[in-house]
């Protein structure tokens, strides 16, 4: 993992942040996954009602909602996880790599799993009405353990990048897989699978033509058995914040607004859920008509939505912590580039580099795509321009100069004074509405006063400047 | 690199080379479906003027489409694993550098994925000609852009950096080269004889639903073998354009000791597949051991061609400033948990067929 930096080409998002971009990708995909997985056990579970004699309805309801995963899931479950890979290279193309070096055969094991996956899930779909109870069964169970076993194994890759245990002492692969948060988290997700699946099928049951009231109700109530365990997520919501690191789990806990925000509201659509299960569906036997169970499928989406926002965002400032930062620079670097120089190597240019003022302002604008750009926009969300308009030129550098300070999930400032200059310059120019002309600033007392924050933050991570502050 | 392909690397390179190779022959095997396939029905009309009956080819084609196309997906994610470890920044230089016309492919796909169920839907509105026939050509112009998207990302993934940071400064959204045309044309023709050779044996294994009974193999298997033929000799004609257009390097190593030989037995297995396909036409039947001649004849020639294609990159990519990478990657642990759960894994996907097989059958329905 001592590669040489690789400089890749960077986008231009626009005005989202590349985050959001990614994010939303992700929340579609680990929706319809999670739908998946609790879909395979749940029609094990039916397929059971039904061969047993316990519920006459439940075969009719296994092969209509079995359509309906293979239409969904195979079909948006593949392409979304093609395109999460596709999507992480386009955010940052070093965080893929690395962990494709370290995780490739898990990976590769996970593919054996998909694969099995979809044959069985095939071989059901298009011959499950034609075959007898036990076959119907058996591909089944197949196709559910399979589809959980992608959990499994992409779940500990994941967990991975924010707790990787041991991993950085040992080298052991299997040491970063089994890490501290692969059993809360694969056993939650587990859960929210089952919850998602059941909300999905009270949906499903509205849309099944040739069903009346009375039999709708019944599917109904079966199904939502599989919402109970999801009154374990507390529980296992504190297991797993347990199991993440302090700094993290105070990002959640009001270190970061948005964050906590997110966390907040996550809780309550799970927890909103959850009650309506147990009270109103299992307790109080209440109707699911259509409108509801497409609400409570919302409802779960946005629960997803904001726990991934929370999971995404808890890992600043890295995308795996303790070694590489969110910029794609990785901790050990970070000394080097303060040397050399961030822009230094990069061999890309800028685009329409024609309209900076002057090569200051475009230097400015070329350190901002290298160390920034990954989570800030110019003048858009989380833009730099807003988040710095009120402060003073001199306030600028050196709450960038220590930039670890200042917001410990941001990572250590990784250029030369003279670049953190050329940013405060391109900052202002900004803020200015993009004048024609900007005077360039080259005063060697500015120079040397950079140097000296930067020498005083030094070149560690602020979470960790945070702990050995708290520790004396 | 003297030694024939893959040997003349140090381990882990020629293992990650082979495993990378060897993955997207797979692919190949079902995205040739898919692309010969949506082709072949949206062409299907021109077939019907000149009087050949299409209808079972097509029938079987719109039935396993959506879980050919499955397969091809999942068996592309394989060697996408493996060429980000074997050329992992040029794959992704190149993704980064196509951007947001890269990304497109994913909701063409899509697109592609629901226009195959699409076909098989019998709604009123679905049965106008002129509807029916834009969804055809429809669906095939989005695996065709799939198609031309991944050999655009090729070409530009081998190229120099200077030829990357001009792409960059430019901001054009596409790379275009001279290259692309006879290359994308030579997967597309290539597609044929596979397709001919997948349909072949999907009507001799699956059963004649009520409706299609009647038709019997006889009509089919010159169909068949035109198909197959006209693959052949259409990819052999972009091959040679193709080859004219390649500089000495790149012909060094495809005719040299590394690949010389695949070409040879690409060929060979292209001249077999012919006379295969000139006798079933001849035959006018689809006799089981003639077709199994001509598949494993098939297979030889995708490998032989999958290894030239990587000739002809490696003529490009200074591969001995990868090899530490591959050192890296291949000392982590994992190879035999994937080999365990590969065996596992295959075995219970077998069974599952086997179990469709025999339990359907033996309530009656052939499948
Ligand atoms: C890991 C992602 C990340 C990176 C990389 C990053 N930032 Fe930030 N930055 C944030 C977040 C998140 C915030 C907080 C936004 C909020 O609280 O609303 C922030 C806030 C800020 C603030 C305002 C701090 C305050 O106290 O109000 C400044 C200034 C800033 N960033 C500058 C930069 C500069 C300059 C760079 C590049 C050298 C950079 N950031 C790189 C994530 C990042
Ligand atoms: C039906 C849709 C698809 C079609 C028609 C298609 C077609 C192709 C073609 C023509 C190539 C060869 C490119 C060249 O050598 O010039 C190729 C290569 C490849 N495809 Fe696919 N493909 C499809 C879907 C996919 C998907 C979904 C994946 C990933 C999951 C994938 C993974 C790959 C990989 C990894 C390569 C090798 C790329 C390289 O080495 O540069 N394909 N594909």
């Amino acid at each position: 993992m001592d590669s040489p930096f690789p400089h890749y080409p960077v986008n231009d998002f626009g005005p989202l942040m590349k985050g959001i971009a990614i994010g939303v990708l992700g929340i579609v995909h680990v929706f319809l996954a999670q739908f998946a997985i609790g879909g395979g056990m749940l029609m094990c579970y039916f397929q059971w009602l039904g061969q047993t004699g316990r519920e006459p309805l439940a075969r009719k309801f296994t092969d209509g909602f079995f359509k309906f995963v293979v239409l969904v899931s195979f079909v948006l479950g593949a392409v979304t996880g093609v395109g999460m890979w596709f999507a992480t290279i386009q955010v940052s193309a070093r965080t893929i790599g690395t962990m494709v070096g370290e995780f490739h055969w898990l990976w590769a094991v996970e593919w054996t799993f998909f694969s099995l996956e979809i044959t069985a899930g095939y071989c059901f779909y298009r011959y499950g009405t034609k075959l007898p109870d036990r076959e119907r069964m058996t591909l089944l169970v197949i196709y559910a353990a399979a589809s959980w076993f992608s959990l499994f194994w992409i779940n500990g890759i994941l967990s991975w990048q924010l707790t990787p245990g041991d991993f950085y002492e040992t080298g052991n692969m299997w040491d970063g897989f089994f890490n501290p948060s692969f059993f809360p988290s694969v056993i939650f997700r587990t859960v929210t699978s089952m919850g998602i699946a059941a909300l999905a099928a009270c949906l499903v049951v509205n849309l099944m033509p040739e069903m009346d009231r009375e039999q709708r109700n019944t599917l109904i109530h079966r199904a939502a058995y599989f919402l109970t365990p999801a009154l374990a997520m507390p529980l296992l919501g504190v297991w797993y914040f347990w199991a993440i690191p302090a700094d993290s789990r105070s990002w959640t806990l009001g270190g970061n607004v948005p964050m906590m925000m997110f966390f907040v509201l996550a809780i309550v659509c799970s927890m909103f859920i959850a009650v309506y299960a147990l009270f109103g569906l299992i307790r109080a036997r209440l109707y699911i008509n259509g409108m509801t169970a497409s609400l409570l499928v919302s409802l779960a989406l946005l629960a997803t939505a904001f726990a991934e926002f929370v999971r995404e965002g808890v890992r600043k400032p890295y995308t795996l912590r303790g070694y590489l930062y969110s910029n794609s620079i990785t901790e050990d670097e970070v000394a080097r580039l303060r040397e050399v120089g961030c822009t230094t190597d990069d061999p890309y240019p800028l685009r329409a580099a024609d309209r900076y003022p002057n090569e200051q302002v475009a230097k400015g604008a070329l350190v901002y795509r290298n160390l920034c750009s990954v989570c800030h926009t110019p003048d858009a969300a989380n833009g730099l321009t807003h988040v710095t308009g009120t402060w003073t030129v001199s306030q600028r550098r050196m709450n960038i100069a220590k930039l670890q300070r200042t917001k410990p999930f941001m990572p250590p400032f990784a250029g030369t004074p003279d670049e953190l200059e050329a940013l405060v310059q391109w900052i202002g120019w900004i803020n200015s509405g993009r004048p024609e002309t900007w005077p360039e600033s080259n005063d060697p007392e500015t120079l040397r006063e950079i140097q000296q924050w930067l020498d005083e933050v030094g070149t560690k991570s602020g979470l960790e400047l945070l702990a050995e502050e708290g520790a004396h | 690199m003297d030694a024939l392909f893959p040997f003349g690397f140090p381990e882990p390179t020629r293992f990650y080379l082979a495993l990378y190779v060897a993955t997207l022959v797979l692919h190949v095997v079902f995205m040739h479906y898919v692309l010969a396939g949506t082709a072949f029905l949206a062409g299907r009309g021109l077939l019907a003027r000149l009087g050949i009956d299409t209808e079972r080819p097509a029938y079987l084609l719109r039935e396993w489409m959506p879980l050919m196309l499955s397969a091809a997906i999942t068996a592309g994610i394989a060697p996408l694993l493996f060429v980000q470890i074997v050329y992992q920044e040029r794959f992704y230089t190149a993704n980064l550098l196509l951007f947001n016309r890269w990304m497109a492919i994913l909701p063409t796909l899509l697109i592609g994925f629901y226009m195959l169920y699409l076909l098989k839907v019998n709604a009123d509105v679905l049965k106008r000609p002129l509807i029916r026939q834009a969804i055809r050509v429809l669906t095939f112009v989005c695996f065709a852009f799939v198609a031309w998207s991944w050999t655009e990302n090729h070409l530009l993934s081998v190229q120099s950096l200077g030829v990357w940071t001009e792409h960059y400064a430019s901001g054009a959204l596409m790379f275009k080269t001279p290259e692309l045309a006879p290359r994308l044309a030579l997967w597309f023709c290539g597609s044929f004889p596979t397709l001919a050779a997948w349909l072949a044996w999907q009507i001799r294994l699956t059963a004649t639903d009520d409706e299609h009974r009647e038709i019997d193999h006889p009509s089919v298997a010159r169909l068949l073998a035109g198909i197959g033929l006209v693959g052949l000799l259409s990819a052999a004609l972009c091959a040679a354009a193709y080859y004219a257009m390649l500089g000495d390097a790149e012909r060094e190593l495809m005719t040299g000791p590394p690949a010389g030989p695949w070409f040879i037995i690409a060929i060979v297995g292209a001249v077999i597949q012919s006379a295969g396909w000139i006798v079933i036409w001849k035959q006018n039947a689809l006799p089981r051991g003639l077709l199994l001649i001509v598949s494993i004849a098939l297979l030889v020639t995708l490998c032989g061609t999958a290894v030239v294609r990587e000739a002809i990159r490696l003529a490009r990519v200074d591969i001995t400033t990868l090899y530490n990478a591959h050192t890296q990657a291949a000392a982590v642990s994992g190879l035999g948990a994937f080999v365990f759960f590969l065996v596992v894994n295959t075995a219970l996907m077998l069974f599952c067929i086997r179990l469709v097989r025999t339990k359907v059958e033996s309530r009656g329905t052939r499948v």
